[in-house]
Parts: structure tokens; sequence; C-alpha cells
């Protein structure tokens, strides 16, 4: 009975609000919502009495039998726990999509109505005709619905359908009649039952059916231009309602197919996911895109039959379907009806969430589905798995996109309905985490040494909160982002608890999207956010490959090691990645870059040390081409740096080539190598979060970041210069500050393992380290003040007391570094397969084979010498003479721009001169030549979508024709 | 009726269905695609029809010539038949549904040639 009112309330509504809506428009809505709510509530009884909301006993049915008698000869309706769970997001999505549908056309609703009834007829369906049935009455209603709107192409969209679906109904009887020459039976179970010839047949043009229907590429032509044309209001609706029913039948029969082998369907869906996704990679209009994210799905249904069978097909099948459909139906919703172009002036905030869901990113609900089945994967074939792999991150790469580029103006109406889905969203990453909780582990089994746990647990928890009161003064044009950073950072704080891969795999894939959404809020965001996203996601992907292939380990060697060591170099923004880094430093929010730059890079340098001990090959997958990478980047990133004339963009470049010394430490996989690479780890921490905390300082009192108009804010800002005074000695390597221990170790460890034409290339980068450190200096703070700049103040208390806190923090380690090293060397020393000697430590000596470092000594003796050289120029009585900033001669002639004049300007001209004759290699040039692959790709394969609707009919009898030959072993 | 002529009919269906979609695939204008639908979906209704159809049998309506205990070995399959109309009633529906469609297709793009309904598309 409960069955019978959830499929048929809807349609008596639809035959009321026939004769309503011609008499009374709005009464005729409020009655369509009560019947609605009357179907929704039954459906939603049905749920508690099948115990579906556990998701673990999803084949628990009620049998609602029609008719006389069992069985062949009644017709029935069989509400099985998942299809329940559909019933109820398709009656939500009714409910919520009723107002935006009708607004217009009240006459619609009878249509919107008999939707509903067919999408829980066809989810109930328990023979084949009856599902004929609804799948026509589904296919009509869609094409009165597509012709309802007021879209432009709405008549090429309804001719499309039509032709698609009335040879989606050819085949489907087709099949029908041989199903019932040979059986007798038109029940789903009359598939098994097939034999010989009527099997191939009967597989070849269900198949083709089911992959039309579904819009699984190749056969998604059509609902690539369906998701285009049509109003975004129904579409959303569609993709929520009759497409996400259409879903479930089909995952319904397509494990009962009669074919041998069903994994072929999996390989039909792996390849159709990498060649679909190629060519979604080009859409540019949200609709399509939308629609080849729906064919995505598709192909993933078609992975899963193939490759999953009982519990865990009707459990991820749901999982992913419905949340997927709930995504899409909330990004169609906030699309604006008033304008051709659907998403253009979508909400930017609520757009990110489903977007996120859809894209599969941790923790919620779709990723847990593909999680499972990447495992799954994992263990059927490598092969397969890349595919996967590499289709999930193209789908995600053009989802970003669509985020990334949208124009920040909000849709006026109609918030209410995607906000109501988030929160379903929302509750169901709750819900599915809570049910997953006991896969996650925070024993911090990871990394066996609690010493270096603890260290990095510091610089990632100390770095937020030093960053954090910063974050409150933004400047013009950036909005809130301390949550989004706040988030990143709390992730990154437990990192190091992880206990194992999945654990680790979200609480980075956390840190990492909340950092995306953080520097997005930027003010210059535009540029940086799109290309951070999919580094983001492309090392994000290539962790969760590694992490799958893994099985019961964290990081296998082999394979999966290489991939690790690649998602690392991608996050440092080594070998050509500082594309991201460089622009994502330059436009996240000031505070943000500190964050990213100081503490959460730090997250790759602990993932490399893990992988490395985890894989018990300590000895990096060949540990020289890890130092190779880490010093050609260090020398190249410097010289950008000493070139480039922007405050941030100087920083952010030299942040990565300071990693590249990291990497050097870590790839001489000696003991000598690693205390260096930790020692690096951490006081890069120290002196990159005050550099960048200084600049932050700058840039909002000066609101600029450009050399050129900064200068002279040494009498303004004293207190960040002598805290960016303080770092850039550091940083620079020379003693007595803490940058020197780093470069001493690193040399010793160079020179101990042999790797002389290393340590000479990193020797010489950190002269061009110097010449970069100075110009900043110089630029920034000494020099004529620029008139702009008069009365700027000094930096707010909010960054100036955590860059206090730091530098006190660096003066301490730098004269009393055995403080830091009495507790890691012996860490390091402990771990298992490092090769070489360690430094020895004695009260305030560090002693390694090449010599004695006596920092408290060395650094009494240097301040010493400064304080005698100040004394004894203070008592000179010399004073500089001060100028202004302009107050240059120029030869008679007059200036091309003010610029020129300004020293700052163009500062290591010489040097860009005499290095010209080096061959450039543009980083940006090989991956926009990546990107151009990747297009042309795209584009061959779009090619097929030829907008003609009989191609699209030609492409479903061709796969047919294909499939026949194939089943049959040959013609 | 004899088995050549069983056969012919199937014979014939497969034929209307045939030819059906070799005019969907090759008709450009988009009243003859729509006549090639209905072509083929009188052939798989055909088939359908046919699918039920038991050699020696007769109609199965139970009056006087018939007995009620040996029904089922008297009459072809019933089912068929029932499933063919509801067949036939949608295929006219969806017929319908489609010529209004074209109709209206063509005047918005001024020809009712489906080869120039391709704004949408890659």
């Amino acid at each position: 009975m409960v069955v019978a009112l959830a499929v048929f309330l809807p349609l008596l509504g639809a035959f009321i609000s026939v004769w309503l809506s011609r008499r009374k428009p709005r009464l005729s809505v409020i009655v369509s919502r009560l019947f609605l709510a009357g179907g929704l509530h039954s459906t939603i009884v049905l749920s508690i009495k099948l115990n579906a909301w556990s998701f673990s006993d999803l084949g628990n049915s009620i049998i609602l039998r029609t008719g006389v008698g069992a069985p062949p000869l009644s017709i029935n309706l069989e509400a099985t726990g998942g299809a329940v769970i559909a019933a109820i997001v398709v009656y939500v999505a009714a409910i919520l999509g009723i107002s935006r549908l009708t607004s217009r056309n009240v006459k619609t609703l009878p249509l919107l109505l008999s939707l509903v009834t067919a999408s829980l007829g066809l989810l109930f369906a328990t023979d084949l005709f009856n599902s004929f049935v609804f799948l026509e009455i589904g296919s009509i209603i869609t094409i009165g619905l597509t012709a309802a709107c007021r879209c432009r192409r709405r008549w090429e969209v309804a001719v499309k359908v039509a032709l698609v679906s009335g040879l989606v109904t050819i085949l489907y009887l087709l099949a029908i009649v041989v199903i019932y020459k040979t059986t007798g039976e038109l029940r789903f179970e009359a598939l098994g039952m097939l034999h010989g010839f009527p099997a191939l047949l009967v597989s070849g043009l269900m198949l083709t059916v089911i992959m039309t229907e579904i819009k699984a590429f190749p056969l998604s032509g059509w609902g690539l231009d369906f998701y285009e044309g049509a109003s975004p209001g129904f579409a959303g609706v569609y993709s929520a309602t009759w497409s996400l029913a259409v879903l479930m039948w089909s995952a319904g029969i397509l494990p009962r197919l009669p074919i041998p082998n069903l994994q072929i369907l999996a390989w039909i869906g792996a390849g159709g996911l990498v060649l679909g996704q190629f060519a979604g990679f080009r859409a540019t209009s949200p609709g399509r895109m939308m629609g080849y994210s729906s064919a995505a799905y598709a192909s993933i249904l078609l992975i899963l039959a193939g490759t999953t069978t009982g519990h865990d097909y009707l459990q991820l099948t749901l999982v992913l379907m419905i949340f997927a459909a709930i995504a899409k139906f909330t990004v169609f919703m906030l699309a604006d009806p008033e304008n051709e172009n659907p998403l253009k002036s979508a909400a930017g905030n609520l757009l990110l969430l489903p977007i996120l869901v859809i894209a599969g990113i941790p923790p919620l609900p779709v990723f847990w589905a593909k999680f499972k089945l990447l495992s799954i994967l994992a263990g059927v074939s490598p092969l397969m798995l890349a595919a996967v792999v590499l289709g999930l991150f193209l789908e995600a790469v053009y989802l970003l996109r669509l985020w990334s580029k949208r124009p920040v103006r909000f849709l006026k109406n109609g918030r209410l309905v995607p906000a109501v889905t988030s929160l379903l969203m929302a509750a169901g990453a709750i819900w599915l985490t809570a049910g997953f909780w006991r896969s996650l582990s925070f024993s911090g089994s990871l990394l066996s040494s609690s010493t270096l746990r603890i260290l990095f647990m510091t610089v990632f928890g100390a770095g937020t909160l030093l960053t954090l009161p910063g974050a409150w003064n933004r400047i013009k044009g950036e909005r809130s982002y301390w949550f989004w950073m706040l988030l990143s950072g709390i992730s990154l704080t437990f990192l190091p608890m992880a206990g194992n891969g999945i654990t680790f795999y979200i609480l980075w894939e956390v840190s990492a999207f909340a950092a995306v959404i953080a520097v997005s809020r930027g003010s210059r965001a535009a540029a940086g956010t799109f290309w951070f996203a999919v580094f983001a996601a492309a090392s994000g992907f290539l962790l969760l490959a590694s992490i799958v292939l893994s099985r019961s380990m964290f990081i296998a060697p082999g394979i999966p090691l290489i991939l690790v060591a690649i998602a690392a170099l991608f996050k440092l923004g080594q070998m050509g990645a500082h594309l991201w880094s460089v622009r994502a430093y330059s436009a996240a929010p000031a505070t943000m870059s500190a964050f990213m730059a100081g503490t959460s890079s730090k997250a790759a340098v602990f993932l490399l040390v893990v992988a490395a001990l985890g894989t018990g090959a300590v000895a990096m997958p060949a540990g020289s081409v890890l130092a190779w990478a880490g010093v050609l980047t260090a020398l190249s990133m410097a010289v950008m740096a000493a070139l480039s004339s922007d405050y941030k963009k100087v920083l952010a470049y030299a942040s990565v080539s300071q990693m590249g010394y990291i990497l050097i430490g870590l790839g001489l996989a000696s003991v000598m190598g690693w205390t260096a690479a930790i020692y690096h780890t951490f006081h890069h921490f120290l002196f990159k979060m005050i550099l960048f905390l200084g600049a932050a300082g700058v840039i909002f009192r000066t609101g600029t970041s450009d050399y050129n108009r900064l200068g002279g804010l040494i009498r303004r800002m004293p207190l960040t210069f002598t805290f960016t005074l303080i770092s850039v000695i550091a940083f620079a390597g020379v003693p007595p500050l803490a940058g020197f221990g780093g470069k001493w170790f690193l040399y010793n460890g160079l020179i101990e393992t042999g790797w002389l034409p290393i340590a000479l290339i990193a020797m010489f980068a950190s002269v061009v380290a110097f010449l970069y450190a100075f110009r900043l200096l110089h630029a920034v703070f000494l020099g004529q003040l620029s008139t702009v700049n008069a009365r700027v103040k000094e930096a707010p208390l909010a960054l100036l007391v955590p860059q206090g806190i730091l530098t006190a923090a660096l003066m301490l380690f730098s004269f009393r570094p055995t403080l830091f090293l009495e507790h890691i060397v012996p860490a390091i020393e402990s771990l298992p397969g490092l090769k070489g000697v360690a430094p020895v430590i004695n009260g305030t000596i560090v002693t390694t084979p090449l010599g004695n470092w006596n920092a408290w000594a060395v650094g009494m003796m240097v301040m010493g010498l400064f304080g005698f050289a100040f004394v004894f120029y203070w008592l000179s009585g010399k004073r500089p003479k001060h100028v202004g900033q302009l107050d240059i001669g120029f030869a008679g002639e007059l200036p091309p721009s003010a610029e020129e004049v300004h020293y700052a300007g163009n500062f290591f001209k010489p040097y860009r001169r005499a290095l010209a004759f080096l061959p450039r290699i543009h980083a940006g040039k090989v991956f926009s030549g990546i990107t151009e692959v990747f297009k042309i790709a795209g584009d061959s394969v779009r090619a097929i979508f030829t907008g003609d609707a009989r191609t699209y009919l030609a492409h479903s009898l061709i796969f047919l024709v294909i499939v026949l030959i194939y089943l049959r072993g040959g013609i | 009726m004899s088995t050549a002529f069983y056969w012919s009919i199937a014979g014939t269906a497969a034929g209307l269905v045939l030819v059906g979609l070799w005019g969907i695939l090759t008709r450009k204008h988009i009243l003859r695609i729509a006549l090639a639908f209905t072509l083929a979906d009188t052939g798989v209704n055909l088939l359908l029809v046919w699918s039920g159809y038991l050699p020696g049998r007769t109609a199965p309506i139970v009056d006087g010539t018939i007995s009620a205990s040996g029904i089922t070995s008297a009459v072809v399959d019933p089912l068929p038949q029932a499933m063919v109309l509801t067949s036939i009633v949608i295929g006219v529906a969806v017929a319908a549904l489609f010529v209004v469609v074209g109709v209206l297709a063509s005047r918005r793009t001024g020809s009712a040639d489906v080869r120039r309904m391709k704004e949408l598309r890659w």
C-alpha cells in the first residue's frame, strides 16, 4: 500500500493539477507540493521499514503485487532499500525544483508530477515490459519539458531527444521480443535464462539501450546537447529525478546481462571515462561540462558493474549516483534563468560544495565510494586504475575551471534551494564519514620517530596559529579567508598523527582544498587559483593512486613510491611546478602566502620523509635524481627571484628555491643529508614566515607589492625592517644566523657522499640567494621613501607579534643550534636505512668529519665585530645625505617613465644581460605544451559529437554492431 | 497457417525495422525521419505479435468454441497481444509528439533539414 502511494500519489496530483492549473495556478502549485510531500512521506516510511539508512542491507525489499497470482503472471513493483533512497532524492528534487520549473509556465506542473511517477515506477519496476512503459513515459515528458522552456535552442534539443529515444524504443522492444520468444518470461530474471545466440543478441541490444539512456561515452552526444541546451531549471530537476532513476534501473539490469565475462563492461567504462573526459576538458559552457560529468558517472556505473558484485555494488552505485545527482541539481539550481549562458552568474560560494562533491574530494560523500572503487580496481588491473584516475583528474580540472572562472555575482533569488541541498550533501558527508570512521587511524604509526612527528606538528600548528591573527587585516578586494586557512592548518596539524593511507589522504586533501578556497578569496586570485587547484588535484590523485596501489602498506616501493615522489614535487613546486606556487603565493591574500610558503609546503617534505621510511627504501628512487631536481630548481628559482621585481613573487621564487635544498638533503639518504633537510625544514619555516608576514604588513599598509613603488620604508616601519633583516641574514646562509647551519650540514653531506658537482651548483645558488635577499632589503626598506608612502604606519600588531615570536625563536636557535640538534640528530640516527656518520654534539659544539661548528662562539665574534664597526662609524660623525626619490639627474633627456629612474627598477640588469646566452626553459611553456596536447586530444575525441542528431543514432547502431561482433568472438 | 507464412511475417517485420532504421539514418527531412520511425515501430510491433503466435491455435477469446479447461493448449499466447496494444498506443503518442516538435523546430530554423539543427555540438 505504501509502495502504491509512493508511486501513484504524484500521478493523482498530476491529473488534479491539469484541471486546477488553468483555473487557480497558485493553488495548483500548493496542491502539487502537498501530493509530492505525501509521496515523500510514504517513501520515508518505506525506507525506515526497510532499514535502508544503515546502507548495509540495501537488497531488502517490499513487493507490491498487482493483478492476480504470483510472478510471472502478475506485474509487481518491488521497493528495494537502494531504490527507496533514490526515490527520496527524486521527491526532494521535485519539491525543491517545482517553483523554479513552474515560475514561468504553470502548465508544466502535471508533466513534473508525472515525471516523478515515471521515475519511481522505473526505480521499482521488476519486469522488462513494465520498464518499457515507464521509459517511454519518461522520454515523452522529457521532450515535453525541454520544449516548454523559453530557451533559444529548446527545439533543437527536443528533436535530438525525440530521435534518440525513438531509436532506443525500437532496440529495446527488439530485445523484449527475443527475450519473450526464448524464455516466455519478462521478469529481469529472464535475462539469466538466455543462452547462445539469443543471449548474445539481447546483451548487445540491452547494452546499447542502457548506454544510450545513461549517456555513457561514446553514446553521450545527445545528453551533452541536452544539458547544454535545456533550461537550467529543467536540466537540474531532470538530473536528480529521471536521470537518477534511469541510472539506478540500469544498475539493476547491467549485472544480469548474459555476458560471459562482465569485466568487458568495466573496460568499456574505463575507456569511455578517459576519452570522454578528454573531450570534457575542452567544454566551455557550464551545462555541457555538467553533461560530460554525467557521462563520467555513467562510465563509472559500467566500471562498477564490471568489477564489483553484491553488497559492494549496491552500496557504491547508490552513494555515487544519489550524491552526484544532488550535486548536479544544486549546480543547475544556481544558474540564472534570465541568462542565456546558464551558470555565468552563479553564486560562487554555494557553487563550490557541489563541484567538490562531484569531483570526489574527501570527506564528501562521493569520495568514500570513489576510494573504495579505486581500491577494488587496484586489485583488478593497474591499467584500468590508471585510466580511471586520469579520467577523474580531467573531470576535476574542468569542474574546478567552472568554479574558478565564474564572475562573482550572486543569483538574487532562489538561494534557498541550493542551501537545502548543500545541507543534504553535508549531512551525507557526516553520515558516511561516521560510517567509515573505524577505517581511519590516528595512531601516528606512519612515522615511527615521535621526535620528528612532534617537530612537524609543531611547525604546522605554530604556523597556523601565528598566521591566523593577520588574516583579519585584509586589504581592499580580499574576502574573509581565516576559516579556510584555519581548516587547512588544523588538518595539516593532524597530518603527522595519521596512522594509515586513507587518513593521510583525507587530511592532505582537506588541507589542500581549504587552501585553494582561501587563495581564491584574494584580491588578485583569478590568475592563481585555477593552477593551484589543478596541481592540488594532480598531486592528490597521484597520492590516491599510490595509496590504493599499496594496499595494506602506506606506500609500497616501486611505482607507488615514484607516484608519491611526483606528488610531493608538485606540492613543493619543484621542476617546473613552481608555475602554480609562484602564481598562487602572489595571488593569495598576504597572510595566506605566509601560511602556504612557510607552513603547508612542509607537508610535502613530511610526505617524502614518511614515504622514504615506510618503503624501507630510504635511498629514494634514484636519490641523485631527486638531488639534481632540487639543485637545479634551487639555482633557477634563485635567478628568477633575483630578476623579479614583485615583493611577493620574489619571496615565492625564493621559497621554491629553498625547498630545493631540502630535496638535496633528502636525496642524499645519509644521516648528514637528512639532518640538513630537517634542520632546513624547521628554519625555513621560521624565516619564511617572518618574511611573508613582513611582506603582508608592507602590502597591508602601502597596498602594493611592486618594488618600483616601495623603498625607504625603514623609517616608517622599523620593526618590520628589523625582523626582515634578521630573517634575510638567516636565509642568505651567512653566519652567525640559522641558515648557515643548514648549508653546513648539506655541504658536509654532499662532500661525504662525493656529489661535488651538486655541491658546487648549490654554493653558486646560495650566492644568487644573497643577490635577491639584498635586493629585497634594498628595494623595500632602504633608499629613498616614495612620497606616496610618506605617511604609512608601522605594520599592525597582529602581524608584528607573530614576527617577533618567530624572530625570537630564530635568534635562539641561531646561537644555540644544539638545543634543536640534540633532539633531532639522535632521532634521525635511529631511523632505519640511513648511511653515513652523524654529527656529534658536545655542549655547544657540533662536530662532523670536516670540522667543528661552535655557533655560540662564532655568533659572539660576529656580533662583537659588527658592534665594533658600528661604534667606529658612529664616532666618525659622517651621516648620509637624504635626497628625494626622483632627485636624479638624467643627462638632459626626459626619462620615459618614473620607473626608469627608480633605482629598484631592473636592478640586476647587468646579470640579466650576462645570463642571456643561456638557453631559457620556460616551465610555463612546458605546461602549456602539455595543455595543448590535452586540448588536441580533447578536440579529436569530441569531433565525433557533430551536433547532427543522426550521428548520435549512428553511434548507437555502430556500437551495437561492434558489441555483437565482439560477443560473437569475431565475424 | 503454414510455417512459410509464419516465417514470412517475421521476415516482413524485420524488413520493416531495417527499412525504418535505414530511413532514420539517411533521410534529412524531419518528417521523413518521423515516417521512418513509424515504419520501424510498426515492424517491431508486428514482431511482438509474432512472438506470441503459436502455429495451429486460435484467438485467445473464451467463447463457445473452446473449453475453459483446455484453454492453455488451444489459444495463442495472449500476453504479447496485450503488450502490443500498449506499445502501439505509446508509439502513436511518441510519433505525434515527434511531429509537433519537428514542425516547430523547422519553423524556428526555417528549414526541415536536420543537418541544420546542430548549433549544439562538441
